[in-house]
């Protein structure tokens, strides 16, 4: 692999909430224009380092470099321009339009008045665009479905013109059609805009299929950093969660298949 | 792709604009409305009036003008502040009235009435300023009441009000009891804007009102960003905690300008945004001015109302305002529990 500078270094970073430790000591970079995907079981703190990444929690000890510039130095408009976030869709305002939400992503884009220029009304389009959510702009949100909405947050991330884009289990409320389909639309994006991508996933199908490279969480602490060949095998797995599970490798693909060996 | 963005300012205006009229026709002589039209020709373009009209010149200009414009800019203020407490909370049931704020600026306000305060210090008039303050205090009493972590829940948010408001209003009553100074004025304000007359606390309440509003319209997309919660907001750019402080010192300063020269008045907050919403949509750019301009002419209908519904007597139009608000909110309260249009 060609070594560049990275897009995010994480550096020994470790969070507290009140006296319980959430993410010890945790250490990755992640390559410009690739797809980081993070796992882990319930509860090992992978929502947490989404928040600790995008600057919105305090950090107990630590540094998150995006390029060059630590994050916790960056204003949060700096921040919202460097770094998108697609949360996952709970409540959102159900009075407002797609269109309206998606518009939010422009506001480190906007003058103190909060004034829409022509040019953040073309980027809202786009960004509808390539999430394929252009159908949903003049809906509801509260007449939304899981899936709808979720297309609508990563249109919104899209709008923010940031080169780095987290998602946080983005697929959680999607059937299978929609996964996949929104997980090739982040692929498309990283390869036709040149986006680097941060994904917290549970399905280790998925983040065998899609990422370049993967990060598993386990209790607190980074287990292992690696490509989907080297990560997901059934010893580091099954350690993970506490499963016997099975790994196939004769896939079109060339990426493993997970699949959990019961009785 | 964008909401239909010229009829909802056409037609709030075409209704202030009739309203407005209405107002100056009505009272113990009605005067027609043409003849106010062309009483204001003239007077525009400096010709003379007819001697039988000259009583008309000094009721308009005197009398029902200033008590209009009073009422206009206290309407405005209220459904104002009320929009941006409601998009600061993410509260549909915040209202200055509600969550104690009018009472914490009426308390400020009597305050500096009945402890014979100066009138002004330094060119400042001395009552809206108490009044601000006491908003303040209030806003922030009750919001560090009611919050549990990030989260404001309703009943906890109208708990906290209704406590603090019941504490303002006793202290203001103990105060009105104990009145050294001059207890008619604060008696006479208590009723509600009605019995001031004249400019003079049109042109006080002007510059308080006129900053704290212009002030929140410059706020509209940071409201908007606020509706997707705190982390969300931040991630999105907005310095969530500064935009905060910001909303509610001015919020704080429209309800104070509203409080100080019409007395407490309740509902225009809630009732205004509610119905803008309902009908226009919630994006707040547009809520906040149509808020404004409907917040008008709801209070200048209710004044209306209080003039006409028992001659020769005037109710204070704070009552009309609690005839019609307080079922409303009875409805919303049921409405909000399936979080339908919010």
């Amino acid at each position: 692999m060609q070594v560049e500078n990275p897009m995010l270094r994480v550096e020994n970073v470790s969070v507290q909430y009140g006296l319980r430790l959430i993410l010890d000591q945790i250490s990755f970079s992640v390559q410009p224009g690739t797809i980081f995907g993070v796992i882990g079981p319930n509860g090992t703190g992978k929502t947490t380092l989404v928040r600790a990444l995008s600057g919105t929690i305090p950090l107990l000890s630590g540094q998150v470099w995006i390029g060059d510039e630590e994050v916790t130095r960056l204003s949060p408009q700096q921040r919202a321009r460097r770094l998108a976030v697609v949360p996952q869709a709970r409540n959102l305002p159900p009075a407002f339009t797609g269109y309206e939400l998606v518009l939010l992503g422009r506001t480190s884009h906007l003058n103190w008045l909060g004034q829409v220029s022509a040019k953040d009304e073309a980027c809202v389009r786009l960004a509808l665009q390539r999430a394929q959510a252009t159908s949903l702009a003049d809906r509801r949100i509260g007449d939304l479905s899981g899936g709808e909405q979720q297309r609508l947050l990563l249109a919104r991330a899209l709008a923010q013109e940031a080169p780095l884009l987290l998602l946080d289990e983005p697929t959680t409320h999607l059937d299978l059609q929609h996964q996949i389909s929104t997980l090739e639309a982040v692929r498309s994006l990283v390869k036709e805009v040149g986006l680097t991508v941060l994904i917290v996933l549970h399905d280790l199908n998925l983040v065998s299929r899609y990422a370049d490279r993967i990060a598993v969480l386990s209790d607190k602490t980074l287990l292992a950093v690696g490509t989907p060949e080297e990560v997901l095998n059934a010893e580091l797995l099954e350690e993970v969660y506490h499963l016997p599970l099975q790994i196939l490798h004769q896939t079109a693909s060339g990426r493993p298949i997970i699949l959990p060996a019961v009785l | 792709m964008k909401r239909h963005t010229v009829l909802p300012y056409g037609i709030s205006f075409a209704l202030l604009l009739g309203v407005l009229l209405l107002s100056i026709a009505v009272g113990s002589v009605f005067i027609s409305p043409l003849t106010i039209l062309t009483i204001f020709r003239l007077q525009l373009t400096r010709q003379p009036v007819p001697p039988d009209w000259q009583p008309f010149v000094t009721i308009l200009f005197a009398l029902r003008l200033p008590r209009t414009v009073l009422m206009a800019i206290t309407g405005a203020s209220l459904a104002g502040s009320g929009s941006a407490y409601q998009g600061l909370f993410r509260n549909p049931l915040a209202d200055p009235y509600l969550i104690g704020v009018a009472s914490g600026a009426g308390l400020g306000a009597i305050l500096a009435m009945s402890l014979n305060w100066p009138a002004t210090v330094m060119g400042l008039a001395v009552v809206p300023v108490a009044a601000f303050v006491g908003a303040m205090l209030t806003v922030v009493i009750v919001y560090s009441l009611a919050r549990v972590g990030h989260a404001l829940p309703t009943t906890n948010l109208l708990l906290a009000g209704v406590a603090v408001s019941s504490f303002a209003s006793a202290m203001t009553s103990f105060l009105l009891i104990n009145s050294t100074g001059d207890l008619r004025r604060a008696l006479v304000w208590l009723l509600g804007g009605a019995a001031l007359s004249g400019w003079a606390p049109v042109l006080a309440e002007l510059p308080y009102a006129t900053v704290g509003l212009v002030a929140l319209l410059a706020m509209g997309h940071a409201l908007n960003v606020m509706q997707v919660g705190d982390e969300q907001a931040q991630q999105l750019g907005l310095p969530v905690e500064k935009v905060r402080r910001w909303i509610i010192l001015f919020a704080s300063l429209t309800t104070a300008a509203a409080v100080s020269f019409a007395g407490i008045i309740g509902f225009v907050g809630l009732v205004v945004p509610h119905v803008v919403r309902m009908l226009w949509g919630a994006d707040y750019k547009r809520l906040m001015p149509l808020s404004i301009i409907c917040g008008a002419s709801l209070l200048l209908g209710a004044d209306i109302l209080a003039r006409v519904i028992m001659p020769p007597q005037e109710l204070p139009v704070g009552i009309i305002m609690s005839l019609v608000g307080a079922p409303f909110f009875l409805w919303i309260l049921r409405r909000a529990r399936n979080q339908n249009y919010w």
